[in-house]
């Protein structure tokens, strides 16, 4: 009997299919309009004939839109966003459920995630 | 544009194999890039990395909500894996080259023998929840062939300490480092293997998109070569998941672990210059 009641809370404790379908949707969404951006970059690049640019700046590079090279950058930025906004989902969804640490571990996650940008060049 | 397409390619392969025996795609994505075309190191890692990270989207964007995922695990690993990674990619800007080509040898031969080790059993796993997993709900319930079978959460710290080395490992070789996280928490904290393997998929983007955004802020990555390789891991590796439940990849696993032996040998003799 106790079995089934640590089965059936453990199971509660599961994500619900609205908020997975929500992650679904916005995955996919982020990841083609990342895709987008960068084959039609890369496209621009080809059809302009760009030069291989090498390591860049990235504010650099982005400051040079709508070169081929800067939309495929953007892209890649919004590509590396996908986790970030994955983590945001999760702790809305903690939150929902009022579990305090986890919201807290998720946020703490997507600190952690942008703290590369406080490093100097 | 050559080069480009041969870029893509590369990806697509790599991400196709990687996904289908496991590993991931950055094992032969950046020795193939390195030795191959002839591309720096740090423009390799950095590129792989984005790539873990698409690889790891396109994965959640397929399958989304998944009942085997603990995410609760997953987000508190990833405090510690994705502040390793950072580190990892810190440390990979900083070091020569031919240091860092030596230990993507030394960690992809690691991997290759970690990946060959035959599971551990189960004897452990009825074991009562670690104190830190009570109190964050790390707890989990598997459903399987013969009924629903409760997990305990167990070693969190050590789970942590090994995450960390799959975080720097991540960072700076630009490797998704599924082996180590998949060790971490099936053998230090004892979860079923698949909700491991699964979890750890969770987390592989995570931990990559921390790293990437050292890369980024450094000026490191270079869109001609980020932009083929992230276009072309996608559908590698959704292909790759995909075939992965329609063929037998046991030959096929042990061929890639002689390969990706040989690229790890093949990477140390170029980072010690013996061949020249």
């Amino acid at each position: 009997m106790n079995d089934h009641l640590e089965v059936d809370r453990l199971k509660s404790l599961r994500m619900d299919p609205a908020t997975g379908t929500l992650q679904r949707t916005t995955m996919r969404v982020v990841v083609m309009a990342s895709v987008v951006l960068i084959v039609a970059g890369q496209m621009r690049a080809w059809m302009g004939t760009e030069v291989p640019t090498g390591e860049q700046d990235v504010l650099h590079l982005l400051a040079s839109f709508p070169s081929g090279h800067a939309m495929v950058m953007l892209g890649l930025l919004v590509g590396v966003a996908a986790p970030m906004i994955r983590a945001i989902l999760l702790a809305a969804w903690f939150a929902r459920r009022r579990e305090r640490a986890m919201v807290a571990l998720s946020l703490l996650v997507v600190a952690i995630m942008l703290l590369g940008l406080l490093l100097r060049h | 544009m050559m080069f480009d397409c041969i870029v893509l390619l590369l990806a697509a392969c790599a991400g196709f194999i990687g996904s289908l025996v496991g590993l991931g795609g950055g094992a032969l994505l950046v020795p193939g890039l390195v030795i191959f075309l002839g591309v720096p190191m740090t423009t390799a890692v950095s590129a792989s990395l984005l790539a873990v990270v698409f690889t790891s989207s396109a994965a959640a964007m397929v399958r989304g909500r998944d009942e085997l995922t603990n995410y609760r695990v997953g987000i508190l690993l990833e405090v510690v894996a994705g502040s390793a990674s950072i580190v990892g990619a810190l440390a990979a800007s900083r070091l020569n080259a031919n240091v860092l080509q030596f230990v993507f040898g030394i960690v992809l031969l690691a991997i290759a023998v970690l990946t060959l080790r035959k599971m551990r059993s189960n004897d452990t796993r009825s074991l009562p929840s670690h104190a830190w997993a009570t109190a964050l709900n790390l707890d989990g319930v598997e459903i399987r062939a013969d009924g629903p079978r409760v997990y305990h959460t167990q070693q969190v710290p050590l789970g942590l300490a090994v995450m960390s080395v799959a975080g720097i490992i991540a960072g700076m070789l630009g490797l998704g480092a599924g082996a180590v996280k998949v060790l971490s928490m099936d053998a230090c904290m004892k979860l079923p293997l698949r909700t491991s393997l699964i979890t750890s998929n969770f987390m592989i983007g995570a931990t990559a998109a921390a790293g990437s955004v050292v890369f980024l802020r450094l000026g490191l990555i270079d869109p001609s070569v980020a932009g083929p390789v992230a276009v072309g891991i996608v559908p590698g590796a959704i292909l790759g998941s995909w075939m992965v439940l329609r063929v037998k990849t046991r030959a096929l696993r042990l061929t890639f672990l002689a390969f990706v032996s040989l690229m790890g040998i093949q990477m140390l003799i170029k980072a010690t210059g013996i061949a020249s």
